[in-house]
């Protein structure tokens, strides 16, 4: 891929902000000699950033990234013979290993052939290249190459030092899913706050000056509380990240003061939290996130839909923060209550269902993710119908567990349905439409259907940028995603022509 | 001396929990037999020293493990305390005599071995003493035979140093003259043991005549069990079984040199393919007891803490104080638990748990999130699952036993993939017994439950849809 195809991906990846990134730096820096890592991207796209990126940060030492290409027309034992019998690379700061990528998800099983017998030939060469190497290699390919080096390679998978996932940093469907944007409605609307802070400062000026009688002073704190959550959601919401938390802070600061309204209580330590989490303060946001489940637990008791609905928000925070591991805890003993009191087939119980099914895919456990994503979309199906929209949800986050798979296929088939129902109930012009629209195109894109990949993506960015304006994330995404395919259908065209 | 700052602390920590064989004698080396009552009975470098020194004249050892057991350290060990002793001891590597994944057999075996033992001898401090190599042998012998040496650039005229080099580099690296080798001399087995044992003979009459009449040779030939690779599903795959099989059941004696201590590594799978074979293997460190809680044993904690604090300590003194904050005066620290409990005991993921923790601590100490992410990611390594394999490792867990359902080829390649993947790991304290990585322990229930349901629900409707259609 040439460099201006590589532009608006490296915006797509931004591996400075990429923290598994920075870790496999850190491995290679700290390195000494010989080591094996990976690193595994859901596109050959993502590895060729990266492969970049290594060459700039060892240039920038003075070294050189030496890559070995495997080829589908070699014989599959010469990897060996490329790493071991050339010269050891001197001045060589790694070596990097990668294969051609695959045409299409169909033409998928050639390439993980190649990669299973060049990686099976040089499993026993295990200690013969630890010798010979003297730097760090590095394979690099898709998610699945972790399961094939673990099947055909053992020996060598034994010593791998580290794995770095590189994901893209934003995707029409994050990692977390859909489901952890909107289904869980309460938490939804809250950080889509509408509204001109202007006018909420406005009022809340009018409200500092006024004087009321002491009878009436309790009331009027609340509505203080009320008017500085609300100005600290709209701030937030345009990034004015100071002035957003002092609003936020004291809107705290007056509610526990007065103890007036639990509610309002917990929802805003709860959007402390949420917001500390967005702006990186992870150790203070988690004081905030568990002082509201204590504050809930403590008033409404352990089983009360808030208590509940506080501990579900805390899990979805630490989700958003990367705690994956006590992100699922916390949504497996959410869900056991909510499965005890209210029956599995409660809207709240699905929530949980499919919060805890995406933190579960998250963490790479795809099988009981997809076991999870298909049992709920059974029951939404069943006690909601097809239409509703958390069935549209559910079935989005089942083809997103799907495609983390690599069954690009299957997604496609999702995708296609959640798209043709949200057009056909919603209308053409919904902002859930764009996004399946968005999701369609990036799993066509990674088919390599490359013409409807870009019609579709330029339909969701027309769509986003109509209905969202054009500083939305949303609409950021899109423009990424068609100038990435665009950039594709560049490199396809130049090469035939070659 | 001064205090390192944080960045250069972190980078000899790092350094320090790189995974490597340790030499003999390292400072880093925890003496884990000695300190683990039940394990006493299982510290293969002192048993095989013993047995070594018992035998007196000759014996044979098959030594297995599984990845990262420490199979290599304890080589070193063994090595280093017979050195001390007054052993002779030739040491190699069989990946610089065989090709690996090439199915083995017993006519390249022996050539391979009394090749490495040629070499190492000719590389100790007595090798000038040698006057005629292996290959040397090898190619005078191979004139009486219908094997033509010419295919690898020898001929009658070729100078005999020359020649050597010749037949050593085909042997090692031409995979059409391993062949005409086998298919040659395999009807002349007898011949080339001769061969073989008269050059090892020659060997031990040097050695004795250089190194005093009581002077005996011990030969160790390592990594010999990365070799036949992986038992598959393929056809190629599956004669490799057999064949290894073959090997170690009608040509054990073969291998078993006059005068000579060998000790050869073999692969791990073997056992289960060829149960009755004496083979000595190294075991896991049991965390935890073979009772239905898996009530955890102090002792085995106590044991790994020390040997994280040695490594420790090479950097600084309390340098582990400096890392994790806090620590215990018995050597605990909850972090530190947590981390050797993800382990399962095994040391090359315990060491990898720690780089982790290393690479991603901004700042130290080291916090709980640090110590999940680090967990999280060397967990991640071992996903995703099938659930057919999940169901199998599941019976493992219940079981604790290595049992495979059937005794196909499929069931045996797959605990073979499990051992090998340490997703099993296996044990031995007064029993041997099995169980799963508890990194994948609860993901492997999980997955079972969820399939169970799926699947009663999927025979439930196949169930009422033949209802339907025969009504």
């Amino acid at each position: 891929m040439d460099d201006a195809g590589i532009q608006p991906l490296d915006r797509i990846y931004r591996l400075e902000e990429n923290a598994e990134w920075r870790h496999l730096l850190d491995h290679l820096r700290l390195l000494d000699g010989f080591g094996l890592l990976f690193v595994l991207a859901p596109e050959q796209a993502g590895a060729e950033v990266c492969r970049r990126a290594l060459q700039r940060h060892f240039a920038a030492q003075g070294h050189a990234l030496q890559s070995v290409q495997l080829h589908l027309q070699e014989p599959r034992g010469t990897l060996g013979d490329s790493l071991l019998h050339a010269p050891a690379p001197e001045d060589a700061g790694a070596v990097w290993v990668s294969a051609p990528e695959a045409e299409s998800a169909t033409h998928e099983e050639p390439v993980r052939q190649l990669w299973r017998e060049a990686l099976a030939a040089l499993n026993p060469r295990r200690n013969p290249l630890r010798r010979h190497l003297r730097v760090p290699l590095i394979f690099a390919g898709p998610m699945w190459l972790q399961e094939i080096c673990r099947e055909a390679a053992p020996d060598l998978w034994s010593i791998r030092d580290t794995i770095a996932r590189i994901e893209p940093a934003r995707r029409g469907f994050p990692s977390g899913g859909e489901m952890q944007r909107g289904i869980e409605s309460t938490q939804g609307e809250r950080i889509g706050e509408t509204g001109d802070p202007e006018d909420t400062r406005q009022a809340l000026a009018h409200l500092r000056e006024k004087t009321v009688p002491e009878s009436e002073g309790a009331n009027l704190e609340l509505l203080k509380t009320r008017l500085l959550h609300r100005l600290g959601r709209q701030l937030w919401q345009r990034y004015q990240w100071d002035e957003a938390e002092a609003a936020l802070l004291e809107a705290e600061q007056i509610v526990e003061r007065h103890h007036q309204n639990l509610e309002e209580q917990v929802e805003i330590l709860f959007d402390l939290g949420r917001f500390l989490t967005d702006r990186g303060d992870f150790v203070r946001a988690d004081r905030y996130l568990r002082k509201a489940c204590k504050f809930a637990n403590a008033h409404f008791g352990e089983e009360d839909p808030n208590t509940l609905m506080s501990r579900n928000n805390l899990a979805v925070a630490l989700y958003d923060q990367g705690r994956y591991t006590e992100a699922e805890h916390e949504h497996r003993a959410v869900m056991a209550i909510r499965e005890r009191v209210l029956g599995a087939e409660h809207l709240d119980t699905l929530m949980s269902r499919n919060n805890l099914a995406n933190a579960l895919c998250v963490q790479g456990k795809y099988a009981e993710a997809e076991l999870e994503h298909r049992e709920s979309l059974a029951l939404f199906e069943r006690v909601f119908g097809a239409e509703h929209p958390d069935t549209l949800s559910s079935r989005n986050n089942l083809a997103n567990a799907l495609g983390a798979q690599g069954k690009y296929q299957e997604e496609e088939k999702e995708d296609r349905s959640v798209l043709a129902i949200r057009k056909r109930v919603l209308g053409p012009e919904q902002r859930e439409v764009f996004r399946s629209g968005f999701n369609l195109a990036l799993n066509l894109a990674r088919q390599n259907k490359l013409p409807e990949a870009l019609e579709i993506a330029q339909q969701a960015e027309n769509g986003h940028k109509q209905v969202m304006g054009e500083n939305h994330a949303d609409y950021k995404n899109s423009v990424r995603l068609r100038e990435l395919i665009e950039a594709a259908i560049a490199k396809e065209k130049a090469a035939k022509k070659e | 001396m001064p205090k390192l700052s944080d960045a250069a602390f972190c980078k000899a920590l790092y350094k320090q929990f790189q995974d490597e064989a340790l030499p003999s004698e390292d400072e880093r080396y925890e003496p884990v037999y000695e300190e683990h009552p039940d394990l006493r009975n299982y510290d293969h470098a002192t048993l095989i020293r013993r047995n070594i020194e018992f035998s007196e004249i000759e014996s044979l050892t098959l030594l297995s493990g599984f990845r990262g057991s420490g199979k290599s350290t304890e080589l070193n060990r063994l090595a280093g305390a017979l050195k001390q002793k007054g052993y002779l001891v030739l040491q190699q590597d069989a990946l610089n005599y065989l090709n690996p994944g090439e199915e083995i057999d017993i006519v390249t075996l022996l050539n391979a071995l009394a090749g490495a033992f040629s070499d190492a001898l000719a590389a100790s401090d007595i090798g000038n003493a040698l006057k005629q190599s292996y290959w040397q042998r090898l190619r005078t012998y191979l004139k009486t035979t219908d094997v033509r040496l010419e295919e690898i650039g020898i001929k009658a005229s070729t100078p005999a140093k020359t020649a050597e080099a010749s037949l050593k580099l085909a042997f090692q690296t031409a995979p059409n003259f391993r062949q005409q080798l086998r298919s040659k001399l395999q009807v002349r087995l007898g011949e080339l043991q001769r061969e073989v044992n008269g050059f090892i003979a020659d060997c031990r009459a040097l050695v004795k005549k250089k190194r005093g009449t009581d002077s005996q040779i011990v030969f160790i030939f390592d990594q010999f069990e990365q070799i036949p690779g992986a038992p598959g599903l393929s056809s190629h795959q599956q004669n490799l079984i057999e064949n290894t099989k073959r090997v170690f059941a009608d040509y054990l004696k073969y291998l078993r040199f006059e005068y000579i201590h060998t000790v050869l590594t073999v692969p791990s799978w073997l056992k289960l393919v060829l149960p009755g074979l004496q083979q000595r293997l190294v075991a896991n460190l049991p965390l935890w007891k073979k009772d239905a809680k898996r009530t955890v044993r102090p002792d085995s904690f106590k044991v790994l803490r020390s040997l994280v604090k040695r490594r420790f300590d090479q950097v600084e003194p309390d340098g582990i104080e400096r890392f994790f904050d806090g620590m215990k005066p018995d050597g605990s620290h909850p972090l530190l638990d947590h981390l050797i409990s993800a382990s399962g005991g095994h040391y090359r993921d315990l060491l990898r748990l720690i780089r982790e923790t290393i690479v991603r601590a901004e700042k130290i100490p080291l916090t709980q999130s640090i110590v999940d992410q680090a967990t999280y990611t060397v967990r991640s390594s071992y996903l995703p699952i099938a659930v057919e394999d999940a169901r199998a490792l599941h019976r493992v867990a219940e079981l604790r036993a290595a049992a495979h359902q059937t005794s196909s080829d499929e069931d045996v390649r797959r605990l073979a993939q499990f051992m090998n993947t340490h997703m099993v790991l296996y044990f031995i304290n007064g029993d041997e017994w099995y169980d799963l990585h508890p990194l994948i322990r609860e993901e492997v229930a999980e997955i079972v439950k969820r399939a169970d349901v799926l699947d009663r629900k999927e025979t439930r409707a196949a169930a009422r849809a033949e209802v339907a259609e025969s009504s």
